[in-house]
């Protein structure tokens, strides 16, 4: 009877449970009796080493070095103010701030305490030497992040931190666990899942006074993967040198690949400080101004322009315009900066000494839906997806635009200031640089980015946007820009160098409100055949062609050495 | 009022209620042992959700179980609803989506699912007398696959994988043929990788943990390790009733539900955890005794789902502690705190006693 064989069937198990019961309990009972005896049994965790982030040369900008932090276990302290005394007095440390840390890092109390991190070595080798003495404390090591480059790379490699309550609650399921540390921004943030590794450890056996004694079970920490980065630590340094006490951004990028050589925005932070003071610095550090700093490009869209104009059949390489030092637009008078005006110009004459007057009229001649059209075409008013958090979109403005959300209409007055640069047309120095590149590349609207290749995964792929444009166009403006460092009347004269040749195009932008002006200072080298494209921008800098294009020729000529 | 005809109750099964009743007391002093010292609210709390379980107790004895498997399609439909309710409004606690919060009680609907897809696939298979052919097998499976799913979802894996062997055990009794049922059981295990993508992180893990406990002493593995540490210890003779609180049992997280028996086993030792099996092995034995005896195919098909849904807890839940089968979350029924499976129980248990009188 089926039913029979099933009641059989759980007694059968019964019986094998009560064997298993037997086993566990009379035959290993004194071993289990021992292990259960004062709890003595440790958990020590292990933590993982993060992944090392390079240079594209193979130089350590972030790395994992060891530390050592004094740790108590509370149940095996028999008085806990003597021996915070007696620690405090090693570390030469106030007892208060141990105290504090103790209350702090308490958890349970067969759980290690941390009562002080980051102690130098020859101090933990003494605690250690001294622990039968005090039992309860240990020294245990972890790992610190160190990032020898500090301020330079902050803004592309971000910095680490203990994860918090919003992170943990999104991250939970991929496997984070509260004091986690997770990168808080930059490439630590945005390839943390890569540099994390696994966190290992272990259960050891230890006597009454805390002295192990047997290892029960280990599991090896995996270490996290490396990551190459595209950009040159050595020219980031210098550009940072160059550029640091001052506001702004720099880019150098390869123009064909998209590797970004070097990306430096200032005022910076050193990531191997504490995060919280920076948080309050109100020069605003953390803010990368060169995805997030939203600027009127001024002068330098005007390459954008040309272009623009060219392709469209609007204008021609002879199209002249004549400059008073003025055009009239309507009612109202748009200055060119030259109070006398530049006289007949055509235009490469227009791109060198960058008179408004003759992209005034070209911009009037190609209207505001051309000149949104191309602006577009050239990445700005988007995105240009580089591997950073925070980066702006920019905005470019159109007729549409504004009968909708100023309820006005747009007026060729418009048309003339987003000529030159100026009015609703905001952008980043990302966005500039890439312009710059695309004409270098020949018409390929590149992606920039960061990450080199990932150990042990595919290298990205990264597409191009091909802009059809014509040759000779291309040429006609690389001319113009040229022009701009090698002509004495060239308003980019100062980037004039003997190492290496220049083209560039200058820009100085009106921040409204009686700011001083913006200084932009966009180009590539070297002139004959571009491998880089740069941009070298100065928040209320003064003038495109001073200091900014005294730093581009600097880096451009350190590059050129050390490529 | 009470019209106590003796006669009516001839066929009850004490020696069922007994082995009930005993291991439940046990039950109260473990849980007293757990919780210690703030124990007064659960052992109390258990002691409320036992009076009401004995009120449905004694409501269900006088109800011939032939009217409540006839209605089990309702019950059905209430399970799926409270499934679905519990996967909206559940109350997450511990990783898991199990529990409603109702006017300050906790109910998990899954315990009850339990019952009332065992009900369901006893009126399918009750109403077909006797297996006729593979086909017939298809609507116990449907019924009982959304459910699955929905307790898969929450997650909790230990209630829906115990669908399984109760439907396969039912089948067995329902009379397929072996070979059928070994080709089931087969096509079960072709498509358990599938069922592999399934499972939420934590949950593979817990199956590789117990492959090797070692692989995570941190985490999953030290629960396994601390309780069978806390069973070993406790010897032939056990530590002493409260003892078990000042040693291991401070590292085991839910020592008063799932992992209960290891309270037992530290401080009643080889001994205690001897008779506590000897008082289940009877519960058990008498329950499948009374599908025996009983002629009907309703009856019969319903004590021995109920008997197997009991059995299987009880042996499942006592393997997981003792470190011999994956973590997966079943209840020890009658010892486990929780109010809900301790209804399910005494619900299964007047089912079964209901059986016994209404022969």
């Amino acid at each position: 009877m089926r039913i029979k064989t099933l009641q059989f069937l759980f007694i059968i198990f019964f019986i094998l449970l009560g064997l298993c019961l037997f086993y566990l309990q009379v035959i290993k009972g004194p071993r289990y009796r021992e292990l259960s005896y004062r709890n003595s049994i440790r958990l020590l965790g292990i933590s993982a080493p993060r992944g090392i982030i390079y240079d594209r040369r193979g130089k350590k900008v972030a790395e994992d070095v060891l530390s050592f932090g004094v740790f108590i276990v509370p149940q095996e302290v028999k008085d806990l103010d003597a021996e915070i005394r007696r620690v405090s007095s090693i570390l030469d440390c106030s007892e208060s701030l141990l105290k504090r840390n103790y209350k702090r890092n308490y958890r349970a109390p067969f759980a290690p305490c941390e009562l002080m991190a980051n102690i130098p070595k020859n101090k933990a080798i003494l605690i250690e030497e001294l622990k039968l003495d005090m039992p309860g404390v240990l020294i245990k090591e972890s790992h610190l992040r160190r990032y020898s480059y500090k301020e330079a790379l902050a803004h592309v490699i971000g910095y680490i931190g203990e994860i918090d309550k919003r992170e943990l609650g999104l991250l939970k399921t991929y496997g984070y666990v509260a004091r986690d540390l997770i990168g808080k921004d930059g490439i630590e943030r945005i390839s943390d899942a890569t540099l994390r590794g696994e966190n290992g450890g272990m259960q050891v056996q230890v006597d009454n006074r805390g002295r192990q004694v047997g290892v029960l079970s280990f599991k090896r920490p995996v270490k996290g993967k490396d990551i190459h980065l595209t950009i040159d630590a050595g020219l980031q340094d210098f550009l940072w040198n160059m550029m640091k006490g001052k506001k702004g951004a720099a880019i150098f990028m390869d123009h064909y690949t998209g590797e970004i050589l070097s990306l430096v925005s200032t005022p910076s932070y050193d990531p191997n400080a504490s995060v919280s003071r920076i948080l309050n610095d109100k020069r605003s550090p953390l803010l990368n101004r060169a995805i997030m700093g939203l600027y009127p490009p001024g002068s330098i869209f005007k390459i954008a322009l040309a272009l623009a104009a060219l392709e469209s059949g609007k204008i021609r390489p002879e199209t002249t315009f004549v400059c008073h030092g003025r055009l009239n637009v309507g009612a109202a008078s748009f200055r060119c900066w030259k109070r006398d005006g530049h006289g007949p110009v055509d235009l490469e004459n227009g791109i060198i000494e960058s008179c408004n007057v003759y992209f005034y009229n070209t911009g009037i001649l190609l209207g505001v839906e051309g000149i949104w059209k191309y602006a577009k075409e050239f990445g700005f008013g988007e995105k240009t997806g580089i591997e950073l958090f925070g980066e702006q979109k920019g905005f470019v403005p159109s007729r549409a635009w504004k009968k909708t959300e100023k309820n006005q209409n747009w007026y060729t007055g418009d048309t003339a200031n987003l000529s030159i640069g100026q009015g609703y047309l905001l952008v980043t120095p990302l966005q500039v640089v890439r312009m710059f590149a695309t004409l270098a590349n020949g018409g390929g609207l590149i992606r920039p980015h960061l990450l080199k290749d990932i150990r042990d995964s595919d290298i990205r792929r990264h597409k191009k946007i091909i802009i059809r444009l014509k040759k000779k166009n291309i040429e006609l403006i690389k001319n113009g820009m040229k022009g701009v460092v090698a002509s004495e009347r060239g308003t980019g004269m100062r980037a004039w160098s003997e190492v290496c040749s220049i083209s560039a195009k200058t820009g100085t932008s009106q921040p409204g409100g009686g700011l001083k002006t913006h200084a932009w200072f966009g180009g590539f080298a070297p002139s004959e055949k571009p491998e880089i494209s740069f941009v070298i921008f100065l928040e209320h800098g003064g003038s495109g062609g001073d200091l900014a294009a005294m730093i581009a020729k600097k880096a451009v000529e350190y590059w050129y050495k050390n490529r | 009022m009470f019209d106590l005809d003796l006669k009516k109750y001839k066929g009850f099964d004490w020696i069922l209620l007994g082995s009930a009743a005993s291991i439940f007391i046990l039950g109260l002093l473990f849980l007293f042992s757990s919780t210690y010292p703030n124990n007064v609210g659960f052992v109390l709390r258990q002691i409320t959700w036992f009076l009401l379980g004995s009120l449905i107790f004694i409501w269900i004895i006088n109800v011939n179980y032939r009217k409540i498997v006839g209605i089990a399609n309702i019950f059905y439909f209430l399970t799926i609803f409270l499934l679905v309710l519990v996967l909206i409004f559940g109350s997450r606690r511990l990783g898991a989506q199990r529990w409603l919060a109702i006017g300050g009680f906790n109910i998990q609907p899954s315990e009850f699912a339990k019952l009332f897809i065992t009900l369901s696939v006893v009126q399918y298979l009750a109403s077909r007398k006797a297996y006729r052919s593979l086909r017939n097998i298809f609507v116990p499976l449907v019924v009982i696959a959304v459910p699955f799913i929905l307790i898969l979802k929450e997650p909790d894996l230990g209630t829906a994988l115990m669908l399984v062997p109760i439907l396969l055990i039912l089948l067995y009794v329902w009379g397929i043929p072996l070979r059928s049922l070994f080709f089931i059981i087969f096509c079960g295990v072709l498509f358990s990788p599938l069922a592999w993508f399934l499972l939420k992180n934590y949950q593979k893990e817990r199956l590789l943990v117990f492959l090797d406990p070692g692989i995570d002493p941190l985490g999953a593995g030290y629960t396994i390790i601390q309780s069978r540490i806390a069973i070993g210890s406790g010897g032939l003779v056990g530590k002493g009733w409260l003892s078990g609180t000042q040693n291991q049992l401070n590292f085991l997280a839910e020592r008063h539900t799932d992992f209960i028996f290891s309270v037992a086993g530290e401080e009643w030792g080889f001994l205690g955890g001897v008779v506590l099996l000897g008082l289940y092995c009877v519960l058990i034995k008498r329950a499948f005794g009374i599908a025996e005896k009983t002629d009907d195919p309703c009856g019969r098909f319903l004590a021995v789902g109920l008997s197997a849904m009991i059995g299987i807890q009880v042996v499942v839940n006592i393997s997981m502690t003792m470190g011999f089968m994956p973590v997966v979350g079943l209840p020890l029924p009658l010892v486990s705190y929780g109010g809900s499976s301790l209804l399910v129980t005494m619900m299964a248990l007047a089912l079964l006693e209901s059986i016994a009188i209404h022969r």
